[in-house]
């Protein structure tokens, strides 16, 4: 039997989840809170083995929530539960040690299959949320697009300009072309001029 | 204060309205941030999220854009702004873009960070926007 418990300050959603999981012959409906600090005091007497959490409850957020939970009872599983398909929060509560997230435009079929799969160690995205997540870890990945200015100054340097050349001929102040060029070591990861070059040409930005 | 800058912090918050306004637009607003993180002044953090807001709404309203670039960049006593998109530009001559409250807004917050500011615009170029703030 797994032992299921609900954060949400919305009681129409704790309703709905408990009249949905009511009848599932393998979960048990353990309680449920509105807020986090009867969560809190819940879980210093008794425990569940999966927790719903919603991730915006009007105490603390369900980032820190589950931060809370986590630290003090690792063994129990946090599905995060949520209106936002945005790979920021999505992230954030996978940082801070969820098992999953679930979208609340979920059916029946996909709480329960989250509910099991974290109870076995697993994580579990509703599909929308997966994408999300995947799309945000993607873009982090790439290298990441020059602007035109950086774009300029990256042209410039490869001429062998100087800094006071590069901004009387852009028309901006020598500060700038320095926090362009730094821009552009820090956007490629390279610490000199010469690695800056170097990447340029062999990822073809020049 | 918007409410996900005070939970998160600015790059979070600025994530976010990135990501909000790609799905609301259909546009792709691509956000980086390099640098330090560092925590700024609430003055200076909504400063910096209400100019990157009113340059990604010009250049999703205005420019017929297909992709907008923001970036944020911090240093150990500035911070720098990119906003930069793809779409029709404008020619810089013609000052009528320069009347618009919303500029006004932007100069204003600017000056009172000593900031500088580097418009790169020409028609059907995109338009490029860099400020930088000492924050």
């Amino acid at each position: 039997m797994i032992r299921v418990y609900i954060v949400d300050d919305h009681a129409v959603v704790i309703e709905g989840i408990y009249s949905l999981l009511q009848k599932e012959k393998d979960i048990e409906m353990a309680g449920y809170a509105a807020n986090a600090d009867t969560c809190i005091q819940y879980f210093s007497i008794h425990t569940a083995d999966v927790i719903l959490m919603d991730i915006s409850l009007p105490d603390m957020n369900g980032v820190d929530l589950c931060k809370l939970i986590k630290k003090n009872y690792p063994g129990i599983m946090v599905l995060a539960l949520s209106t936002f398909n945005q790979g920021t929060y999505i992230r954030k509560m996978m940082e801070s040690g969820a098992s999953g997230y679930l979208l609340k435009n979920a059916g029946k079929q996909e709480i329960v299959e989250a509910i099991k799969a974290v109870t076995k160690g697993k994580t579990y995205f509703s599909f929308d949320a997966g994408q999300a997540l995947k799309s945000h870890t993607d873009q982090q990945n790439a290298i990441p697009p020059l602007t035109k200015r950086e774009k300029e100054v990256l042209a410039n340097v490869a001429d062998g300009l100087t800094n006071t050349q590069i901004a009387e001929k852009l028309f901006i102040s020598i500060d700038t072309v320095d926090t362009h060029r730094k821009n552009l070591h820090t956007k490629l990861n390279v610490n000199n001029t010469a690695m800056l070059i170097r990447f340029a040409i062999e990822n073809k930005l020049l | 204060m918007p409410e996900a800058l005070v939970k998160f912090g600015l790059q979070e918050a600025l994530r976010d309205f990135c990501d909000a306004i790609e799905s609301s637009s259909g546009i792709r607003i691509v956000f980086q941030q390099f640098g330090e993180k560092r925590k700024l002044s609430n003055t200076a953090e909504v400063f910096i999220y209400r100019i990157i807001q009113e340059l990604v709404n010009n250049a999703v309203k205005h420019a017929e854009a297909e992709r907008v670039i923001v970036q944020l960049t911090m240093s150990a006593d500035k911070t720098g702004i990119t906003v930069e998109d793809d779409g029709k530009g404008f020619d810089k001559n013609d000052l009528s873009f320069a009347r618009g409250a919303g500029m006004a807004n932007i100069n204003y917050r600017v000056q009172y960070f000593s900031g500088k500011s580097d418009i790169v615009s020409s028609r059907g170029n995109g338009t490029s926007v860099h400020i930088e703030l000492k924050t």
